[in-house]
């Protein structure tokens, strides 16, 4: 009895060591958890490209509604004023009077606080600062400002510097929001006949859908056309030949590629409205597909019942202020379709 | 071998010649009970891929089956020009709670900040902006016949930079700060009754320091004012939370260091919920090499996700990861029983990573996937049923505002469905502000 009792404790201790990990963990005397050692910090990064991509598309948009110039100019004048106050210029009994002749449209004070002699250089100092964080535009300059003003760095040399060290150390999240670049793509689903799937996407989620034939599917009694979700990883090696297209006729130029790919009505309405929409405005487009290989690491989805045919037209574009000149010419080359086939045409943009 | 071990070796050799069903049976069991374990475990880390916030492979919508339809209003304004060339304006908009339906109400004809609606036809702007967006002034706006009418003028020497509407819309819960001066002199915490002008109290009064309060909400269930605090010399935001009562009696709730970022108040003001973080992690975003404070650890890396009970006092650790993983935009569900948040990899380039939304459950701290896409989302509101994601445009006003005074401005608006992944893009694209959803 005795020893049926020992032996079922030693069972017992073997269970509840797998049952419960946490207690497998901390139990160190088993070897099956070796505690890591304490924290370090990751290695330094770059961030250059994440402000950059930020500041192109929000001076796109000023720049496509007419309002650029007139919003760095406002931009500069309030900077200006912030300035102006700070160092003691609008103080005293005439403090509303004087915040308002700046401050406020047409203000009396307005250009004639832009050129005095103590705020125009800090100006230049918050100018300077921003261009190294930002591309050189008023409309953060602002911002830089402020933070600055608020935060208690003030307007000496040293107090600048910190800013500057402070700002250029923060994550793209940190400094300036969670404006990310927008990696969504699209699938397509075409059985031979009614056919239930399991979508497995990058992120371990899995869409139970009812795909048909036309290229439609259900989810709970809702009709659709595409599945979208995020790329897997959002690092890659750009391809290095691709084709370069013409920004003014974007439109015309993404029609051509829709066309040389044999894209079907729907797939390629969705292509030419995502990326008219999502590609920031630019004289020219670099644009190419990932090689096949790359297109599955990016990807990263699977189907039950699998498809026969997977097609993944993985686009890369870099928008480009000049035309290089190419060497050589570059085809967009259709992958064939057969039996039940799933389509996917997403893309990044590298900016 | 040790003696000891080879005797327990023969005896259990022994045990098994004399018990030879026992100890097959006894194997038999052990070995079933291997396979039907590891067979749970590799499920679970093909979900978890070490986070210990574990998206399940099924999408999950908030119960919402028993709530009526949802009568909100979501008010937004639209081209808000700051703008010295031309005369500033902001266009009011209202929609109803699916974004259809979409009204200009209404124009208001000045800067202003912190527009906030009362009711459908009147809202309270701060005007006559000056120095860091402070204000010399509140208006109330009609927008029936676009007239605002000043309800409160600031103190001498002081300029406006944030209030409150109490729930009953009768009273104001004003901050101030001395007028055209970032870090000397003075900061004010002001009732001011609307129903009668000369009924304003100083509930706060105190120099410009590391620990500037400041008003977020005020909570109907407790009926005190939240105070988050900020240094005005480099030390940042996030310096301590307080309550505040309308007598002027103050209190600590949450020391500095002891939260991450500003809490959030659920529906019926009887809980908060902050993110906070636990040092003991083993990746973290390191604090800049410099001396302020304004990026310190704490604030980098939130890591822990945390409930108050205001009524209780009783603090419920809901999520906490020590890999890597940080939390950040949460969002109370209109029940009070459920939060949103969104999960962030930081990642070896010192850069952070959006990996999805998920829905905390707040009775039993389970987290199930809520979104995939957070490419450039961040929730902002719930509206019709659905959560109202956004996409930020114009991050200006956010990077130099100590206390969030205004709302971001966003490119697109989505309702969301979680049942089927689908965004509904809604309202208009580009320059918007979501004023509030109500």
């Amino acid at each position: 009895m005795k020893k049926l009792l020992f032996t079922t404790a030693i069972f017992l201790i073997f269970w509840l060591a797998l049952i419960d990990h946490s207690f497998a963990q901390k139990s160190i005397k088993f070897g099956q958890f070796t505690p890591t050692s304490s924290a370090s910090p990751p290695p330094a990064g770059n961030n250059i490209e994440c402000t950059i991509g930020l500041a192109e598309e929000v001076i796109t948009r000023y720049r496509n509604a007419n309002l650029l110039t007139a919003m760095e100019n406002s931009q500069r004048q309030f900077l200006a004023c912030d300035v102006y106050t700070y160092i003691g210029g609008c103080n005293g009994p005439s403090f509303v009077e004087c915040s308002k002749g700046c401050y406020s449209y047409r203000g009396s004070q307005a250009q004639s606080v832009l050129t005095n002699p103590q705020v125009a250089p800090q100006i230049s100092d918050f100018y300077d600062i921003n261009s190294t964080l930002f591309q050189s535009y008023w409309i953060y300059t602002k911002a830089v400002g402020r933070f600055g003003l608020r935060n208690g760095f003030g307007l000496t040399t040293a107090g600048k510097d910190e800013m500057a060290a402070t700002l250029q150390a923060m994550t793209c999240a940190e400094r300036v929001g969670q404006l990310e670049h927008h990696i969504e793509t699209p699938l397509y689903f075409y059985p031979l006949e009614k056919t239930a799937l399991d979508v497995t996407l990058p992120d371990q989620s899995t869409v139970h859908l009812e795909a048909l034939p036309d290229g439609t599917f259900n989810i709970q009694n809702q009709t659709y056309s595409s599945l979208a979700y995020n790329l897997k990883k959002t690092t890659y090696t750009p391809p290095e030949k691709g084709r370069i297209i013409d920004g003014s006729n974007l439109k015309q130029e993404l029609q051509k590629i829709a066309d040389e790919l044999h894209l079907k009505t729907t797939e390629k309405s969705d292509f030419l409205s995502y990326w008219q929409q999502s590609l920031p405005q630019s004289p020219f487009y670099f644009v190419s597909l990932f090689p096949e290989s790359e297109a599955l690491k990016l990807t990263g989805w699977h189907i039950k019942p699998p498809p026969d045919s997977e097609i993944r037209y993985l686009f890369y574009f870099k928008p480009l202020t000049k035309k290089p000149t190419l060497n050589y010419s570059y085809h967009f080359t259709p992958i064939p379709r057969s039996g039940f086939t799933v389509l996917d045409w997403g893309g990044t943009i590298d900016w | 071998m040790p003696e000891k071990l080879t005797q327990y070796l023969k005896r259990l050799k022994a045990f098994v010649r004399n018990h030879q069903k026992l100890s097959i049976a006894l194997t038999g069991l052990f070995l079933l009970l291997l396979i039907i374990l590891s067979k749970s475990t590799n499920t679970s880390n093909n979900l978890t891929n070490q986070n210990n916030n574990l998206p399940t492979t099924n999408t999950t919508s908030p119960n919402t089956s028993q709530t009526p339809p949802d009568q909100n209003t979501i008010y937004f304004a639209k081209n808000i020009i700051k703008n010295l060339d031309i005369p500033p304006t902001v266009e009011l908009y209202t929609a109803d709670a699916q974004g259809n339906n979409i009204k200009q109400v209404g124009k208001i004809h000045a800067q202003a900040k912190n527009i906030k609606p009362l009711a459908i036809n009147t809202y309270l702007y701060i005007g006559d902006l000056g120095f860091l967006d402070r204000g010399a002034a509140i208006y109330r706006f009609d927008s029936t016949n676009n007239a605002a009418t000043k309800i409160y003028t600031a103190s001498s020497g002081y300029q406006i930079e944030s209030y409150l509407p109490t729930p009953n819309h009768q009273s104001l819960i004003i901050w101030e700060e001395t007028q055209g001066n970032a870090s000397l002199g003075q900061s004010r915490i002001i009732y001011q009754d609307l129903t009668t002008p000369t009924n304003k109290k100083i509930l706060l009064e105190e120099p410009l320091s590391d620990q500037t309060k400041y008003p977020l909400f005020y909570s109907d269930a407790t009926k005190k004012i939240y105070l988050d605090s900020y240094s005005v010399n480099r030390k940042g935001k996030n310096r301590g939370l307080f309550t505040l009562s309308l007598l002027g009696a103050l209190n600590s709730v949450l020391p500095v260091n002891d939260y991450s970022t500003q809490p959030i108040l659920s529906k019926d003001g009887r809980r908060i919920a902050y993110t906070s973080y636990n040092p003991d992690t083993r990746v973290k975003l390191p604090a800049p090499p410099v001396p302020n404070e304004i990026f310190r650890e704490s604030v980098r890396n939130p890591n822990q996700i945390k409930v108050l009970d205001l009524t209780t006092g009783q603090t419920s650790l809901l999520a906490e990861n020590l890999n890597g993983l940080i939390f950040d935009n949460l969002l109370f569900l209109p029940d009070g029983n459920s939060l949103i948040y969104r999960t962030l990899q930081i990642e070896a380039n010192r850069t952070t990573t959006p990996l999805s939304y998920q829905l905390l459950d707040i009775s039993t701290k389970k987290s199930t996937l809520y979104s995939r896409n957070t490419n450039g989302l961040f929730v902002t509101a719930w509206s019709g049923g659905s959560s109202l994601f956004a996409v930020r445009s114009d991050l200006i006003d956010n990077l130099g505002s100590a206390a969030g005074g205004n709302s971001p401005i966003l490119k697109s608006t989505y309702l969301f469905d979680p049942a089927t992944q689908i965004f509904t893009k809604i309202l208009v694209d580009d320059n918007i502000q979501l004023i509030a959803v109500q």
